[in-house]
């Protein structure tokens, strides 16, 4: 029985070296699961999804305060609004619970006024479920003494970390934060504050628990005490909550305004804020948290319609701390920040160059003045681009209301388009640039309010400015999925 | 003179006319027939004129020959012969003569060879204490005078022997339970009680035709009646010593009885104890009549027997010394002394000593404390758990489906009765234990080639292959099996093959045995890992690339038929269960697992040296294609062909693995271990050609280089073993120190079953557990997750309340409850439902329980991470509850919408109900799918198994109407009181298909064991002709 030995002598060796060198070179990545600390933004369930869910963490803070939810779809919708009261007491945690069945018309909208449903002044959570997708939710928030209003959507994830990089405490703002638990298990959160006067970790905003669908509500001032600037960093050490935040500037020193916001749980290395404006009577200031333990190396690009160049701004944001820049339109005495000559409306992007995620917020302070409507605006990043949103257009006609449309590719050029009952516009923008679309104008002329979406060829972001009567709101946009 | 006759032949006469003409003594001769034959009466008359003859028919030789009791007028002495001898002239008065000068109450001749009287049969008889008959001679041996001498003997064989009448009236005679094999050796154990003399005369020499035996018959008697014989001939104090023993010997000669697939042997043994355990109280008469007659007690009669254990001895002479003809044991001691006088037995013994101490060693925690349960090892339920959820035609795994269970669950708890509860020491045996039944499997694939060094290298080299160490950090019990079984494989494949030096090429082993053969060895392993049966074929695959690279093909056609056939046999022993295999699609998942068949992490550098797991980092397992490779640099002819062959087995089994962690297979492997067990044969199979190279080539060469590449091999196999060496010091291979038992064991509560309601911690309602993670590590067979969470390689698993058990280990076919789960799970990965909880409600699953590692933190250290998207989807379910520090290697969640698995519910309600309307029912469960308790009518019962008409559910005898709930469930709507029965009837069809499949396996077991050639035992001396 006689075989042949070099073939083998050759190919036995030659098929494990060859094995091996082909392997180095041209194997295939594994796969890689993709890590907890994905970017988060709203998003709408689409369409044919089985289920919609929305959290509202301070789905009321007046007794004249409602939830919209509107539905997209050309069905009906049914589900349920369970209602959680915020105690300001910790020792009242666990207040009894509303649960209210709810009927959305296929393209209609309801109300829903907590107030009625759990009366009270106490601040109001609800969880909004429903049973299918293409459902949005909003809040609308007012405080009646000051005529300030807010209107922006609720979250649709809860999440273990929130950032709030605008807040203050100083003598004419009071801050509060909403934290709410939906969930059946405690959740265990700390609360730390960067402040223009340096680190506050309030002793009694430690290893706060908040019970298994619950809701608590802190006043901030309470333990923050006059700072010009609160950046707030909500942490679980266990689980995940709902967190907003609730800033009232009360016109004692002629600033004026309303914002209920729910916080940055995203943080990324791009935050994109499309809808910024200077001029007059504005003061805008960008705030960026850093919430890692590295420092943070950013740059702020300004963006405007007419491609306006403007140089990049370089900042470094210290680790766990937060940086504030200030844009103004002009010069003015006594205010330190970054003069963008001859800009009205911008986008900023956020990039961290060292590629330490950070969470950005733009806060708009317009103070009162010939043709302006006065108020307080407070707009969370995106930390994502989509290519489809969806924001709800309560216009009434002549108003200034409007959304921004911004292109973050400095490569594509986008084609995007603003669609809703009676309106299709498509807009073109280029590489990196925003675009201003007034919903006055393109809406019809009898107002109302109407869910719009804007989709785009590529990704893009949407941002909503929201004006009222007395005061302003507004938000990034909710991706519709 | 007695002559107890059963159908003698011709030589009958010489036998007669032998006696006639005995000289100096008188003889009275009586012929016993125990056949009743005609003509034998005129046969003996015709040559011994006064002889007598007395009918006995249907007696045994005992029997026969203690129809001499019963005769008038006894002479003094009694001359008992079998009809096979033939006694010299002088042999009865050399017999009497001798008795009278020694005084002896037995006394026999010399019995030599009846063709060739100068060739020794027997001279006398030794014992050991477990009544094993020690010959002082050779079979064969050369009468040169050597044992003539008068000795004192423990008993004489019954063909030809003197007895005192006297004696042989109070000893009763022979035992008559006694049949032959054992019945002298018993006899002459008594007499020595008794106080007499028993003796051998050998200038008494008495001729004797070679016996005509069935040895598997003769073998069966020998064992009953050894250990009869045992248990009635000590005294009280020395029986409770012997025992213990003899139980222990009987063990280790039944566990090395099955792991040579010698059963035929295993059967007897076990018979053997049976048949006395049936005649205690024959027994308990024998003792009371031996204490009677005791003249000499114990600790005398144990001057006469040989020390130590007869068996023990001739098997180590059979192995390591002597003619491998098999030998008597003097003989056998003798040999063995003198094979370890020489240095190869000697390095033989001392390596193999040396490795099973290794082996000890290194699994010494594992031994004291338990394998933990990780992976694939799961922990044993109870045997009668196992055994009624085979029996009871309702596979309860997942959400229940009548899906024919898996054959693993009937061997195994075969195995666990067999094991006598002791689990524990089961599941050491299943797991670790594979690692030395793969080396014993690689040493018998050269037993028969004639080089026993071969045998030694290629088992050491198997030993040393990292494969088994990593498959036991793993958790992996396929590539365990797999480990074990496929040197089994590969011997009966080369056997097969008829080529050498497995055969002579022209003369082969029968194709239906071989695949018979082999199909029964793939049918127990693919039991617990049907892998092998794609791994079987794929060594046949590897054997003919090297066939055809090699240029020999010789062989090849024969060793493919056999696979094939031998993977159909297989399939068909498991039937109904591989039908489940071979649905359409044809499905993997239970023969592979569900895991990722995405890229994995492991190179294939890493897998070239077998680096997959924690067992070598160093990389000195790169040793062990050195020693492969000597055999194709060395080997000539036939050595040549088969190394290259063994290379190529290995080749494939890297190419498979390799192709597995390329993600371009399209079914996955459980571990990158499995197929790496082709790898480890292949070059364990090379190495030993090698060493017969070594033997064979090398001196046809002047010292040169080959001389040099002989060191280099033989320093690479001290290398390579060396990891085996490290890896033993934690005394657990490097497995965890811990598993999820405990943990699990907190966390979930213990169901009230009624009979411990009042335990500590006991709820009400039973529930399931669902688990998510990467099928590697999971404590539980499953099905892929698909959809949304179907990319990642996810699988999800169902368990029944509790830890996961071995039944957890095997799923069927998913159905459509099933998919209900992987779509709700799926759901909640895509946001599409916040109410995850609610889902799963009517299926009873309490806790989802997302799985990272193999074993709880900190001993599981490889994460194997969940997609965020599932972990977080699960995260913002508002029903299910996070359960916080239970450790970091799982996550836990309780469903607060959980309704236990048989509850009632409110009347008429489609939905799922709220959790606090639903009342557990029916704790009590007396058997398999089979729940009792009281009953008031009001709710309907909902019973979270998969709709099936055969659950009956029968309240004070009333049968109650059954529909199908929420689309998948059993719905029964009784509407009187009083105590309900919920069952499952199985099907009639089923109980016969249950009935007849261990006895297939019974009748193959049967085919290939009474077929096997060669089945004589040699470690037994012939002690008489057959009697019926």
């Amino acid at each position: 029985m006689n075989g042949f030995r070099w073939p083998a002598a050759v190919l036995i060796p030659a098929l494990l070296i060859g094995g091996i060198v082909l392997d180095r070179e041209q194997r295939p990545e594994p796969a890689v699961v993709a890590d907890a600390a994905t970017a988060r933004t709203a998003t709408m369930a689409p369409a044919d999804a089985g289920a919609s869910l929305w959290y509202c963490a301070a789905a009321a803070i007046e007794v004249q305060d409602r939830l919209t939810i509107i539905n997209t779809t050309e069905e009906i919708r049914v589900g349920e609004v369970t209602l959680v009261e915020a105690s300001i007491d910790r020792s009242e945690i666990g207040q009894p619970t509303v649960v209210q069945s709810v009927e959305v018309p296929a393209q209609g909208r309801i109300d829903v006024v907590p107030g009625e449903l759990m009366p009270g002044d106490e601040a109001v959570s609800a969880v909004v479920e429903l049973n299918g997708g293409g459902v949005l939710v909003e809040r609308t928030a007012s405080v009646a003494d000051l005529g300030a209003t807010d209107r922006r959507p609720c979250v649709s994830q809860a999440s273990g970390s929130w950032y709030f990089p605008v807040g203050a405490t100083v003598e004419d703002a009071r801050e509060e934060l909403i934290l709410f638990n939906p969930f059946p298990d405690d959740v265990v959160v700390d609360i730390r504050f960067d402040t223009d006067l340096g680190p506050r970790e309030p002793e009694a905003y430690e290893a706060i628990v908040v019970a298994g669908r619950s809701a608590q509500r802190l006043v901030v001032d309470d333990e923050v005490a006059v700072v010009e600037r609160a950046s707030g960093r909500v942490e679980a050490r266990s689980g995940r909550l709902v967190v907003d935040r609730v800033l009232v500037y009360d016109a004692t020193d002629d600033r004026r305004g309303l914002s209920v916001s729910s916080g940055g749980s995203g943080p990324s290395t791009e935050q994109y804020l499309p809808g910024g404006v200077l001029g007059e009577g504005r003061q805008v200031s960008i705030i960026i948290t850093n919430p890692s333990a590295t420092a943070a190396e950013v740059d702020i690009e300004i963006l405007t319609p007419d491609d306006f160049v403007v140089e990049p701004l370089e900042r470094r944001v210290p680790a766990r701390e937060s940086v504030e820049v200030v844009l103004t339109a002009t010069s003015v005495d006594g205010v330190e920040g970054r003069v963008l000559d001859g800009v009205t409306d911008f986008a900023a992007v956020v990039r961290s160059v060292n590629d330490v995620p950070v969470v950005a917020e733009r806060r708009d302070l317009v103070l009162p003045g010939a043709n302006r409507v006065p108020g307080l605006q407070t707009t969370i990043a995106s930390p994502v681009a989509a290519a489809a949103w969806v924001i709800d257009a309560p216009v009434t006609p002549g108003s200034p209301s409007r959304i921004a449309i911004f292109n973050p590719s400095f490569e594509t050029i986008v084609t995007a388009t603003v669609t809703g009952p009676g309106v299709d516009q498509t807009v073109e923008l280029g590489p990196g640039s925003v675009r201003i679309v007034s919903l006055a104008d393109i809406t019809p002329g009898e107002g109302g309010a109407m869910p719009l979406m804007v989709t785009g060829s590529a990704p893009i972001v949407v941002e909503r400015e929201l004006v009222f009567v007395n005061s302003r709101s507004s938000s990034i946009g909710v991706i519709a999925e | 003179m007695a002559i107890i006759a059963h159908e003698p032949g011709e030589h009958f006469d010489d036998t007669l006319r032998s006696v006639a003409t005995q000289s100096g003594v008188q003889v009275g001769l009586v012929v016993i027939d125990t056949a009743d034959s005609e003509d034998l009466p005129d046969r003996v008359k015709a040559i011994v004129p006064e002889a007598t003859v007395l009918r006995a028919k249907g007696s045994t030789f005992p029997e026969g020959a203690n129809r001499v009791l019963s005769l008038p007028d006894p002479l003094p002495f009694l001359l008992i012969c079998h009809d096979d001898v033939r006694l010299e002239s002088d042999a009865v008065v050399h017999l009497v003569t001798e008795a009278l000068a020694s005084n002896a109450g037995v006394i026999g001749p010399k019995l030599v060879d009846w063709d060739e009287p100068r060739r020794l049969v027997q001279v006398g008889l030794g014992s050991d204490k477990f009544a094993v008959p020690v010959s002082a001679i050779e079979p064969g041996e050369l009468d040169q005078e050597q044992h003539d001498a008068v000795a004192d003997v423990y008993a004489v064989p019954s063909a030809c022997f003197l007895v005192r009448s006297d004696l042989f009236a109070t000893l009763g005679g022979f035992d008559e339970a006694m049949e032959s094999d054992g019945e002298d050796l018993d006899f002459g154990w008594r007499a020595l009680a008794a106080g007499a003399r028993v003796m051998v005369a050998p200038d008494a020499v008495v001729r004797q035709r070679p016996p005509t035996v069935d040895p598997s018959v003769s073998e069966a008697r020998r064992l009953r009646h050894q250990l009869r014989t045992v248990l009635s001939g000590y005294g009280p104090f020395r029986t409770l010593r012997v025992l213990p023993q003899t139980l222990l010997l009987w063990l280790i000669r039944l566990i090395t009885a099955v792991v040579t697939v010698r059963f035929g042997r295993a059967r007897n043994l076990v018979a053997a104890w049976s048949w006395n355990l049936r005649r205690l109280g024959a027994i308990r008469h024998k003792r009371s009549e031996l204490r009677e007659i005791r003249q000499i007690d114990d600790g005398e009669l144990r001057e006469y027997q040989r020390s130590g254990s007869a068996d023990l001895s001739r098997w180590l002479s059979d192995r390591f010394g002597g003619s491998g003809e098999g030998s008597g044991v003097e003989a056998a001691r003798r040999s063995l002394s003198t094979s370890m006088q020489s240095g190869a037995v000697r390095t033989t013994v001392v390596t193999l000593g040396l490795a099973a101490l290794l082996m000890l060693f290194g699994s010494r925690h594992l031994i004291q404390q338990q394998v933990p349960a990780i992976g694939e090892l799961a922990n044993l339920p109870s045997a009668r758990s196992m055994l009624s959820e085979w029996w009871s035609g309702w596979w309860s795994a997942g959400l229940g489906s009548d899906a024919p269970s898996p054959t693993a669950y009937l061997l195994l708890s075969v195995l666990s009765y067999a094991s006598l509860g002791a689990t524990g020491f089961l599941r050491l045996l299943l797991t670790v234990g594979m690692i030395p039944l793969g080396v014993l499997g690689m040493w018998r694939v050269f037993r028969d080639s004639g080089h026993g060094r071969a045998q030694l290298v290629a088992s050491i080299m198997y030993l040393c292959v990292p494969v088994p160490y990593n498959a036991l950090a793993h958790g992996s019990w396929r590539a365990l099996v797999a480990y074990a079984a496929l040197p089994w494989v590969l011997r009966m494949l080369t056997h097969a093959s008829g080529a050498p030096p497995f055969g002579t090429g022209d003369r082969a082993p029968s194709l239906v045995r071989s695949i018979l053969g082999l199909g029964l060895t793939l049918a127990l392993a693919a039991a617990v890992a049907p892998i092998v049966l794609v791994l079987a074929p794929l060594l046949v695959v590897g054997l003919a690339g090297g066939s055809l690279v090699a240029g020999n093909l010789l062989g090849i056609r024969r060793m493919a038929t056999v696979a094939v056939g031998s993977v159909l046999v297989a399939a068909a022993l498991h039937l109904p269960w591989s039908l489940s295999f071979v649905s359409n699609p044809l499905r993997w998942s239970p023969i592979g697992g569900t895991g990722s068949t995405e890229p994995g992490t492991v190179s294939a550098f890493d897998l070239v040296s077998f680096a997959t797991g924690p067992f070598d980092r160093s990389g000195l397992s790169w040793a062990l294609l050195v020693v492969a490779a000597y055999a194709v640099a060395q080997g000539r002819g036939w050595r040549l062909v088969w190394a290259i062959r063994g290379w190529f087995v290995a080749v494939v089994g890297w190419g498979l693995a390799g192709a597995a962690q390329w993600g371009v297979l399209p079914v996955p492997f459980s571990a990158p271990e499995v197929p790496l067990t082709l790898s480890a044969v292949g070059l364990a199979f090379a190495a030993g050609l090698g060493l017969i190279a070594f033997e064979a080539d090398l001196v046809r060469h002047d010292f040169g280089w080959r001389q040099v590449l002989s060191v280099i091999a033989g320093a690479a196999l001290v290398v390579a073993a060396l990891p085996v060496v490290g890896a033993s010091l934690d005394g657990r291979w490097k497995m965890p120190r811990d598993d999820y038992d405990q943990l699990f064991a907190d966390s979930f509560p213990v169901p009230n079953t009624g009979d411990d309601s009042e335990a500590e911690g006991a709820v009400e309602g039973e529930y399931r557990v669902l688990w998510i993670g990467d099928d590697s590590v999971l404590p539980v067979a499953g099905w892929s997750v698909g959809g949304e969470a179907g990319d990642r390689g996810l699988t999800l698993g169902l368990s029944d309340s509790g830890a996961p058990t071995a039944l957890d280990l095997f799923r069927p076919p998913i159905d459509r409850p099933t998919r209900l789960v992987r779509e709700a799970l799926n759901a909640s990965t895509a946001r599409t439902t916040s109410r995850l909880g609610r889902t799963l409600a009517p299926m009873g699953i309490r806790y989802v329980v997302i799985v990272e590692r193999v074993a709880p933190a900190p001993f599981g250290t490889d994460v194997v991470p969940v997609d965020a998207a599932v972990a977080e989807g699960l995260a913002a379910q508002l029903d299910l509850e996070r359960i916080e520090g239970v450790n970091q290697a799982v996550r836990l969640y309780e469903n607060a919408a959980w309704i236990p698995t048989r509850a009632g519910v409110p009347q008429g309600l489609a939905e799922v109900p709220d959790a606090n309307l639903a009342n557990p029912l029916f704790a009590d469960a007396p058997s398999a799918h089979r729940y009792t308790g009281p009953f008031e009518p009001g709710p309907e019962v909902h019973h979270a198994m998969a709709a099936d008409a055969n659950w009956r559910l029968v309240v004070d005898g009333r049968a109650a109407p059954r529909s199908t709930g929420y689309g998948w469930a059993n719905r029964f709507a009784p509407t009187n009181r009083g105590d309900a029965v919920l069952e499952y009837q199985t099907p009639i069809a089923r109980r016969l298909f249950a009935l007849a499949q261990p006895l297939v396996w019974v009748l193959v077991f049967g085919w290939v064991v009474g077929r096997r050639p060669g089945v004589s035992d040699a470690e037994t001396p012939v002690t008489g002709g057959e009697r019926a």
